[in-house]
């Protein structure tokens, strides 16, 4: 428990991350996917011709997990706490507000529109696809981060900073 | 046993993501904003990591646990690819997060997680119905 009650170094997260993804191979013989989770989860309430290919998907639990792991985390360094703060982000869109509401549902629907269209986030698609040495992949990781990029500086430069 | 894999590999995959900071909006802003490059030096430890794992189990044919030759898909090229990808960017500008680590944040305690998620779900399903509409092929699913 020792590991988890001090700030990971960047190349521990790293590797961390890597050895999950390695894992997953070793596992469950599949590249280590995020986003497709979402899809297992709402395969269990939906069905149609796109949704029933995830029926059967295990990354449900997988989800479940996510929280899991998250929580863990947090307690270990005794630092988890209900709270609506959210770093810089409270700078432009207070703890809660409705600005902050319509803002995060309208990014929240890209993510999980997009990363769907796309096939794959930054699991899939920046980590594993290029460590493949998938084009497509390094196509999608330039898209997005590039996008990000842009994103990021048109709204520092609406808000005046943050 | 698959269930169990399955949870326990999104645990650890939780507790990485949620030590390498990638689930603080803050740091990922400032990855963007170029004032901060520590997940950048995450992400590039994370991609070395698994370069060198799979070109070794590759190297030495190491097997999945079921003792089967493991796959390496890379995923195609589809419709979607740029414009999903574009939508991404910009959701992931706006709200500091990603799929994985929405769901992270969400055991951390973070509420805005919730509204994220939401988002998320919602987006979700829309590209699931449309996807159907369209008949789009499912190709390549993860694990």
């Amino acid at each position: 428990m020792n590991l988890l009650n001090f700030t990971w170094p960047f190349y521990l997260g790293g590797a961390g991350i890597g050895a999950v993804v390695l894992l997953t191979f070793i596992f469950k013989n599949k590249p280590l996917g995020a986003s497709g989770a979402f899809d297992a989860v709402l395969a269990q309430f939906v069905k149609n011709s796109y949704f029933k290919h995830f029926k059967a998907d295990w990354r449900v639990l997988f989800f479940v997990g996510l929280f899991l792991g998250g929580a863990i985390s947090f307690l270990a360094q005794h630092r988890w706490t209900l709270t609506w703060n959210f770093g810089l982000a409270d700078l432009w869109l207070t703890p809660i507000s409705i600005h902050k509401v319509i803002v995060f549902l309208i990014g929240g629907f890209l993510i999980g529109f997009g990363t769907r269209w796309a096939n794959g986030c930054t699991s899939g698609h920046a980590i594993t696809g290029i460590a493949l040495g998938g084009k497509n992949s390094f196509l999608a990781t330039v898209v997005f981060f590039g996008t990000a990029f842009i994103t990021s500086w048109i709204i520092y430069f609406l808000i005046g900073g943050y | 046993m698959k269930s169990f894999y399955s949870l326990l590999l999104g645990v650890l995959f939780g507790v990485a993501l949620s030590k390498a900071q990638a689930t603080d909006y803050s740091t990922i802003v400032n990855m963007f904003l170029l004032r901060d490059f520590h997940l950048y030096g995450v992400i590039a430890t994370a991609i070395l990591t698994v370069f060198l794992g799979t070109q070794s189990f590759k190297k030495f044919k190491i097997k999945d646990i079921h003792g089967k030759p493991i796959e390496y898909p890379l995923k195609s090229i589809q419709k979607g690819l740029i414009f999903g990808s574009i939508f991404f960017g910009i959701g992931w500008a706006l709200t500091g997060t990603c799929p994985g680590t929405a769901v992270v944040q969400l055991g951390e305690g973070k509420l805005t997680a919730l509204i994220s998620l939401t988002g998320i779900f919602i987006g979700s399903l829309a590209h699931g119905l449309y996807a159907a509409k369209a008949q789009l092929q499912v190709k390549d699913t993860c694990g």
